[in-house]
């Protein structure tokens, strides 16, 4: 650590202290007797990612019927598009494509993001839209651009195949819904968490599980402000940013479209204008192309452009090829694909 | 009037019931359980809000690794959030008042939500600068070959604007704004006159050090407001409503709750005034069924005297000891009940004597009452005219009982065989009853002799409806006649039948009547008689036996 980042690090600490000091209102008495929240400063390691947790608790039968249901293209207008059309659990849960293709052809607004570690996101959508995976769950489904097709529809299908009639009876109480469809592929989504990468395991001690080139790109990855906005366990999920904090992107790339609006077209705030949830780097290797607009073929382009328009800088090659390096330690176990 | 008295009780019993559970429902009103959860609730929120404000300053000094706690945070105080009016809606009836404070909460909830967001994002890019500037001093530093005074002023002017931006960052205040500002301002006035390659690493380090003076103040704006304690004036909002709402539910419940104390007294006070009432009924009751008790033991033991009168009447119209001539006989009657419908008579008419046997359908009294008119009946006709065959007196009989029994509205009939002993030694017989069996003493074998012939007392019959027969009587030969009550003795579900009566009747060789009489009651011992049961055995004695027979005076005597 550099005597400027020594001072930098103290200053932070003693600003905190000064801050809680000074924000916090007094304790008022708690009429359960509950204990107060722990002491803020806890010592931790400074590691800004974290490994992905282990699957939680779900229930196997709603998992098996999400499944089926995610890989049913009976669900869509035509017959023909199914969610895993364009989230394909063999590469990397996304379709490989700038922009997807839905019902009758249509192509839709922003990349497909992948649905592989979907559940631990703070939303769903480029935009988060949807605060839940049952609210992201149903909304392609009748998307015109996707799935193009109605929750009557979708029910009628569901309910003239006795399949279905009998795996919904024995996940949920109330047989074939709309609330249950929902419940179903979300807990399908929710198994979707591909523990187990290099890099998880180098967090949990195993220094061999990273090369050189992966280490130094970690390091880089910090170093040159990445981290601070992909972050946690996710690395990236849980926070909105602007896209071109320090540059503007869109100026640059030109043919603006609604759709580039990103969080403003849900909020209507001016200040969201240009905001996009912070996507995962989780598997990043396997989902290109990149950005909301597919603009992105290959990682190197991504660097390339995030480093100028997020952090202000031109990264030199061997940072950006090492920081690529260390992306793909990212990539853990994916599902095998397929409805049952 | 009892039917009256019943449903005014059931009315007053649903009446009570309904009361009952109306104020027991009322006094419960206040679910402690529920209002236990909705006080956890607003303590479970007080400290996510806490803890939020804790977070969100703990990620703006950098002592939060990732927001990924800010997150599970947001989430878990959402939730509960949502959960806030059903938990209250549970204990209390939410008012205007309640559901505008908890409106109130659910904005402030919403409003810090989208603050922490902003905040994450602005910090992010604060944090990101704040971290870069030391790395770009350094860079820009490094490529300051030059030793001249120009160059140590730039060395000086990076060097303040690095402190003052963390001077900056840590006070936040207007002075050290405004120094961090000045530094800003002296580096980029030297900025053009640098050198290309001093210039390209300045320009990003000036950069950073401008998103600081723009950002900080608005990062620490979003601290502040996703730290504000707005969440918790509007719970305490929300509280002291629902406080006053719980309160007066609580008084309103106790008050149902009192009122549900003193109708149960009243319930228990009358309960036990009609258990009083109830005891006074009941030993009422009593005495009255013992009244009616000793009324029917006298009715029955008139009843029963009644009724051992009429088997006294039979048993006076039967011959207990009846006698033939020149015969040795032995008979028994046993009755299924008090009063029987078996019949056998003997009689004497002119130079006949006559043996009837017979047995009415069912028994007690009314069967023991055709059995004295066809006694009557029997003795009435052969008294007229001794001479009659037995098929005439059959018809005679039959025009009586049939006659008084349409007129009694009974369902009865009765089997009868008349047997005429006539002198020459052949006995004349006519009606269908039993078979007859006659031991015959000179072949030593038992001779069953159907009989046949209408039952009497079912209609009306015209000569020719009975037929006589004869068959012949000698000396040494035992007849037998019985009704049905001995063949069908039960026992372990085997009848006694014809065949126990042949089996005895064949060891009749020099037995007197009583001696095969007793035989045959000694076999049927171990069998139930569930009937009537009549036994006559008549043993010709014939001359020389009948005068044998006089020296043994316990047996049957010969007919004077």
């Amino acid at each position: 650590m550099s005597a400027w980042g020594a001072l930098f690090y103290g200053s932070a600490v003693l600003g905190f202290c000064f801050a809680l000091g000074c924000s916090q209102s007094a304790p008022r008495p708690e009429r359960t007797g509950r204990a107060s929240p722990p002491s803020a400063v806890q010592p931790v390691n400074r590691e800004p990612l974290a490994p992905l947790p282990p699957v939680g608790s779900v229930d196997p039968k709603r998992v098996a019927l999400g499944r089926r249901l995610f890989h049913e293209p009976a669900l869509s207008s035509d017959g023909k598009v199914a969610c895993a059309s364009c989230h394909d659990l063999a590469t990397g849960g996304d379709d490989g494509r700038p922009l997807p293709i839905g019902s009758g052809g249509k192509v839709g607004t922003v990349n497909a993001l992948t649905v592989y570690n979907a559940a631990l996101n703070l939303a769903q959508f480029w935009d988060g839209r949807a605060t839940s995976l049952e609210a992201q769950a149903g909304a392609p489904l009748t998307n015109p651009n996707e799935m193009a097709t109605t929750w009557p529809r979708i029910l009628a299908v569901l309910n003239a195949d006795p399949g279905y009639v009998a795996a919904f009876t024995g996940a949920f109480t109330d047989g074939i819904s709309e609330k249950n469809v929902r419940a179903a592929i979300a807990d399908f989504e929710r198994t979707l968490i591909t523990t187990g990468s290099p890099f998880d395991r180098f967090l949990g001690g195993d220094q061999q599980a990273l090369g050189p080139e992966q280490k130094k790109g970690y390091e880089t990855f910090k170093s040159v402000g990445c981290v601070a906005c992909h972050q946690g366990a996710n690395v990236g999920g849980n926070m909105y940013q602007r896209f071109g904090v320090l540059g503007d992107y869109f100026k640059d790339r030109g043919n603006v479209t609604e759709a580039d609006y990103g969080r403003y077209n849900v909020t209507k705030n001016e200040s969201d204008r240009f905001v996009f949830r912070v996507p995962s780097l989780r598997n990043v290797e396997h989902t290109a192309p990149y950005f909301h607009d597919g603009s992105a073929p290959t990682l190197t382009r991504a660097v390339e452009v995030m480093a100028r328009y997020q952090l202000g800088r031109k990264l030199a090659t061997e940072q950006i090829s090492s920081i690529v390096a260390f992306l793909t330690s990212l990539s853990g176990p994916m599902t095998r694909p397929g409805p049952s | 009037m009892t039917t009256r008295w019943f449903g005014l009780i059931a009315v007053l019993f649903v009446v009570a019931l309904a009361v009952s559970g109306f104020l027991y429902t009322r006094s419960r009103s206040t679910d402690l359980d529920a209002h236990a959860r909705a006080v956890g609730t607003f303590g479970q929120l007080r400290h996510l809000d806490r803890q939020l404000s804790t977070q969100v300053l703990e990620a703006r000094f950098g002592l939060l690794n990732h927001y990924d706690p800010l997150n599970v945070t947001q989430a878990e105080l959402g939730g509960a959030a949502a959960l806030l009016r059903d938990r209250l809606a549970a204990v209390v009836t939410v008012d205007a008042e309640l559901e505008k404070n908890i409106a109130a909460f659910t904005r402030s909830v919403d409003a810090r939500m989208a603050a922490v967001e902003r905040f994450k994002g602005e910090n992010a890019i604060l944090k990101n600068s704040l971290r870069y500037l030391p790395i770009a001093a350094d860079e820009v530093e490094g490529a300051l070959s030059d030793p001249g005074p120009e160059t140590q002023a730039t060395r000086r002017a990076i060097h303040d604007l690095v402190r003052a931006a963390l001077v900056y960052n840590l006070i936040g205040d207007q002075s050290t704004r405004d120094t961090h500002l000045g530094a800003l301002r002296r580096l980029s006035e030297t900025a053009p006159g640098q050198a290309r390659e001093v210039a390209s690493e300045l320009d990003p380090l000036l950069a950073h050090a401008r998103v600081i003076a723009e950002r900080l103040p608005s990062v620490d704006g979003w601290v502040r407001r996703a730290s504000s304690d707005e969440i918790g004036a509007r719970l305490a909002d929300v509280e002291r409503v629902y406080d006053r709402l719980f309160s007066d539910a609580a008084a309103n419940a106790n008050g149902y709750r009192r009122v549900l104390y003193a109708w149960s007294l009243c319930l228990v006070g009358m309960v036990a005034l009609a258990g009083l009432a109830l005891r006074r009924v009941y030993a009422d009751l009593e005495k009255r069924v013992e009244a009616r008790t000793r009324e029917l033991a006298r009715a029955l033991d008139a009843l029963w005297g009644e009724m051992r009168l009429a088997r006294k009447i039979q048993e006076a119209l039967v011959p207990a000891a009846p006698e033939l001539e020149n015969c040795d006989v032995a008979v028994t009657m046993k009755a299924a009940e008090e009063v029987g419908g078996d019949y056998y008579d003997v009689v004497r008419a002119g130079r006949h004597e006559w043996i009837l046997i017979g047995d009415v359908s069912g028994h007690g009294v009314p069967a023991g009452l055709v059995m004295m008119m066809c006694q009557t009946a029997v003795r009435t006709a052969l008294e007229r005219d001794p001479d009659l065959t037995p098929d005439r007196l059959l018809l005679l009989v039959n025009a009586v009982l049939t006659g008084n029994i349409r007129r009694l509205g009974e369902d009865k009939y009765m089997t009868m065989t008349a047997l005429r002993r006539d002198p020459g030694g052949t006995v004349m017989f006519a009606g269908a009853h039993q078979d007859i069996f006659v031991y015959r003493a000179e072949r030593d074998e038992v001779e069953t002799i159907e009989t046949t012939g209408l039952w009497l007392g079912l209609k009306d019959a015209t000569a020719g409806a009975f037929t006589s027969r004869t068959f012949t009587f000698s000396a040494g030969d035992v007849l037998v006649l019985y009704t049905d009550g001995i063949t069908e003795a039960v026992r372990d579900g085997a009848l006694f039948d014809t065949e126990g009566m042949r089996k005895v009747l064949g060891d009749a060789k020099g037995k007197t009547a009583t001696e095969i009489r007793d035989g045959v009651l000694g076999a049927l011992t171990p069998f139930e008689l569930r009937d009537d049961a009549t036994l006559l055995v008549i043993r010709n004695l014939g001359e020389t036996l009948a005068a044998g027979l006089a020296a043994r005076p316990e047996s049957a005597r010969p007919v004077a």
